[in-house]
């Protein structure tokens, strides 16, 4: 491994992959909305429509990204916020706690099973709300009048997805002409059997992999 | 990433330094731009790899406000000042990268973005490290429990108990709270009184630092093994809320033992030290919001049947190439030459002077139309020989040689009180040099002293004395508590004038002279304090100074005292 190394581009650490850098490593959010795989429909147009026309008489919206840790909700998020550059985007800070609600018509909230009942009663008077969750929060919010969809985040992803995702992600990192690294079809099916589809554990393997590569070719 | 615009850094191969300027163009693609708000390009650094981003020195310019016409300048001219820091560093973990980003602000679109990155390594003046950086460095390298958790701990147990039999839970938890303090309260109850210092705790790349390891036990006491281990690990966090994970890497381990299998006498104290000589590629110390790099020597005493003590002692690794870092004649004898290989590939920086001057961030004029190559993407970068890493696995690091130069030494024990960098107490004549005794341990032989001047200075006698002495002589130990404390009168001739770095707060800020007791080729080091710096600037290589300064304290890696005017 080399400590301080050659940050030109031609002696870059991952120029010798073809790559700007290890793309299964962390992303920022927008990154992540970049080289999201993920099928927003038919919900994405709903809130299109909500958001175009708001209809007085209609019941505000909440769509549930419902999953386990590693599943792809924050991705989904990050995906929407792409789409709708206008939306409130809003989670849970290690250091900040929740914060003040951001402005928008559209919010989107990760991990809104932590929520405070108080702030997340604020955040559904809102036209639309997109949360991301571990657990099925339905009750509570048709409780409070909302329409309500569930989207089963695993259970939308299916191994040719999880191999999507890791075909974008090397394509996103790609420094210029050429070819870029594969995968192997064995690696990731193995990954896929040893992890299921937790994505995150998977790139996270991958990320080893390539850094591997990386030293020792 | 955008094909719409490209960016076309001058000589982008090329390493630059702290007040460098880095140079180019952004080239905006015919057709593009037309509907765009600006132009804006930022030159910053950033982290990238397991933890999430970390950015910081952002200098920022408008190329352009405005949509840019069709038949209008296609390229547009930067130049921004290379910052002090950080070193441009590759990790398993973790990557510093300094990047120039440009983009074209769209309305109601996502902009367009560009981004390229260069190399930048320290200069040859570099700044000291930001106040704090050790304190911050020994907080992200915690690990364990605080004596407040071993609290919540014992308040868990007896919550446990009351919730039994779901308080086992409970229970468990609070034991992981609780034994480690416990352990080490069971230790130091062993051990009696024991220290464990570095000296110095900032150090460059290629320097060295002495572990000195104090015991004074209240019974007989047995030990297998006193360690010291070198590492530098990267820490990083991924994730926010409840996705946050820390991830953990040894980039490197350097063990050390300081003694082996050996019995402390009781009521006796008695020293173990040893050096470690960092690698010259060594990584910098990196403390972020996600992201670090940090250094520490564990000090490890193993105890027969019985818990084991453990100290964690921070260690600053920075390009400061000052004065504590420099292995002058008074290295310990017989160390092997400094290393050449270790976890890293030095950086290779070009020789000759920067073809760039430095300069403050400006945007140049813009220039005629330029026809960029905006209709292919850019170009890929030539296929580069497979770099060779150096295998830098712990393992393999362990096995290394050459890496660290580390000499376990044990001292006697101290007969003299311990040296005290305080007040002065009144200077006795030195005793002239005497031989080491049979029973003394074997040492390294003696620096070779000097031949003195009639007119000498009496500090230069009494380090003639000192240097004189086999190195792990006690005679030599008693010279230099006799020499500590004492103020003394010279004329330094002065060999190198340089900022001072990690010196006490009175001392911050100010000079450190470095040269030899006029007349003599004795070497000495003395800290002056700021409000002589108006005095001290000017005075270069050969320049002669008198000075009044007291000896804090005795460097014996380089043989030389430390004193503070």
């Amino acid at each position: 491994m080399t400590f301080v190394g050659h940050g030109a581009p031609r002696d870059a650490p991952y120029a010798r992959l073809n790559l700007r850098r290890n793309p299964f490593g962390a992303l920022e959010p927008d990154e992540r909305g970049e080289v999201a795989v993920v099928d927003l429909e038919p919900w994405g147009s709903e809130i299109e429509r909500r958001l175009r026309a708001p209809a007085p008489g209609l019941d505000r919206l909440s769509v549930q990204l419902v999953g386990p840790p590693g599943s792809g909700k924050s991705t989904h998020l990050a995906a929407l916020a792409r789409r709708f550059p206008s939306a409130g985007h809003i989670a849970w800070s290690h250091e900040e706690g929740w914060g003040m609600l951001p402005e928008g018509e559209l919010l989107l909230v990760d991990d809104a099973h932590m929520m405070p009942r108080r702030l997340l009663k604020e955040a559904l008077r809102r036209p639309v709300t997109v949360l991301a969750t571990h657990r099925d929060l339905g009750v509570r919010l048709r409780g409070r009048g909302r329409q309500v969809r569930v989207v089963d985040v695993p259970g939308a992803t299916r191994d040719s997805r999880v191999r999507a995702i890791v075909r974008r992600r090397l394509e996103w990192a790609r420094r210029g002409d050429g070819a870029v690294p594969q995968v192997d079809r064995a690696l990731l099916d193995r990954l896929i059997e040893r992890h299921g589809h937790d994505l995150r554990r998977i790139v996270g393997t991958l990320y080893d992999h390539l850094e591997d590569l990386r030293e020792t070719g | 990433m955008s094909d719409d615009i490209i960016i076309e850094l001058e000589q982008p191969d090329r390493l630059r330094r702290p007040g460098d300027v880095v140079r180019g163009s952004v080239h905006v693609r015919r057709g593009s731009g037309q509907t765009c708000r600006g132009l804006h390009v930022r030159r910053s650094w950033k982290t990238h790899g397991r933890g999430n981003r970390d950015t910081g020195n952002a200098q920022e310019l408008t190329l352009h406000e405005g949509p840019i016409p069709a038949d209008g300048p296609r390229a547009f001219p930067f130049e921004f000042e290379v910052p002090a820091g950080p070193s441009t560093y590759r990790g398993r973990l973790l990557n510093v990268d300094h990047y120039v980003e440009a983009w074209l602000d769209l309305p109601m679109a996502l902009d367009a973005k560009t981004e390229v990155e260069f190399g930048v390594v320290p200069g040859e003046d570099p700044e000291p490290p930001p106040a704090g950086l050790l304190e911050r460095s020994e907080k992200v390298g915690k690990v364990g429990v605080s004596g407040c958790g071993a609290l919540v701990g014992i308040a868990m147990i007896f919550v446990g108990f009351a919730l039994l039999p779901f308080g086992l839970i409970l229970i468990a938890v609070a034991a992981v709270l609780i034994i480690p303090p416990v352990r080490r309260t069971l230790a130091e109850k062993k051990l009696g009184r024991i220290t464990a210092t570095l000296h110095p705790e900032v150090v460059a790349p290629g320097g060295l630092v002495a572990v000195r390891v104090a015991v004074d036990p209240d019974r007989d006491l047995s030990v297998n093994q006193i360690q010291a281990i070198l590492r530098c690990r990267e820490i990083c966090v991924s994730g926010r809320g409840t996705d946050r994970t820390t991830h953990r890497e040894e980039v490197s381990s350097f063990p050390l033992t300081l003694e082996g299998p050996s019995s402390l006498p009781m009521g006796q104290r008695t020293t173990f030290e040893g050096d470690f000589r960092l690698p010259d590629e060594a990584a910098h110390t990196f403390v972020s919001s996600n992201n670090n790099v940090v250094w520490d020597v564990e000090v490890h005493v193993d105890i027969p049947s019985w818990p084991d003590w453990r100290e964690r002692l921070p260690l600053v690794v920075w390009p400061v190439g000052g004065a504590l870092t420099e292995v002058g004649p008074g290295v310990v004898a017989g160390e092997p030459a400094p290393a050449t290989t270790g976890p890293g590939a030095p950086v290779e920086v070009p020789a000759g002077p920067p073809v760039e001057s430095a300069g403050p961030p400006s945007v140049a004029p813009s220039g005629p139309p330029v026809i960029p190559p905006v209709s292919a993407p850019p170009t890929p970068s030539p296929p580069t020989p497979p770099p060779t890493p150096p295998d830098s696995s712990p393992s393999a690091s362990d096995s290394a040689p050459s890496v660290p130069r580390a000499t376990p030494r044990r001292s006697a024990p101290a007969a003299s009180p311990p040296r005290s960098s305080s007040g002065s107490p009144p200077r006795t004549p030195m005793p002239p040099p005497a031989s080491s005794t049979p029973d003394e341990p074997a040492g390294l032989p003696a620096d070779e002293p000097a031949g003195l001047p009639p007119d000498a200075p009496e500090l230069a006698h009494h380090l003639q004395a000192i240097l004189a002495e086999p190195r792990l002589g006690g005679r030599r130990n008693e010279l230099i508590d006799e020499l500590t404390g004492g103020e003394y009168d010279f004329v330094l001739v002065v060999e190198r004038n340089e900022r001072s770095f990690g010196v006490p707060a009175d001392y911050r800020d100010g000079r450190t002279l470095r040269g030899t007791l006029d007349g003599t080729g004795i070497v000495v080091e003395v800290r002056f304090p700021p409000g002589r710096n108006d005095d001290l600037a000017e005075l270069g290589p050969g320049d002669r100074v008198p000075v009044q300064a007291r000896v804090i304290q005795w460097e014996s890696l380089r043989s030389q005292p430390l004193m503070e005017a």
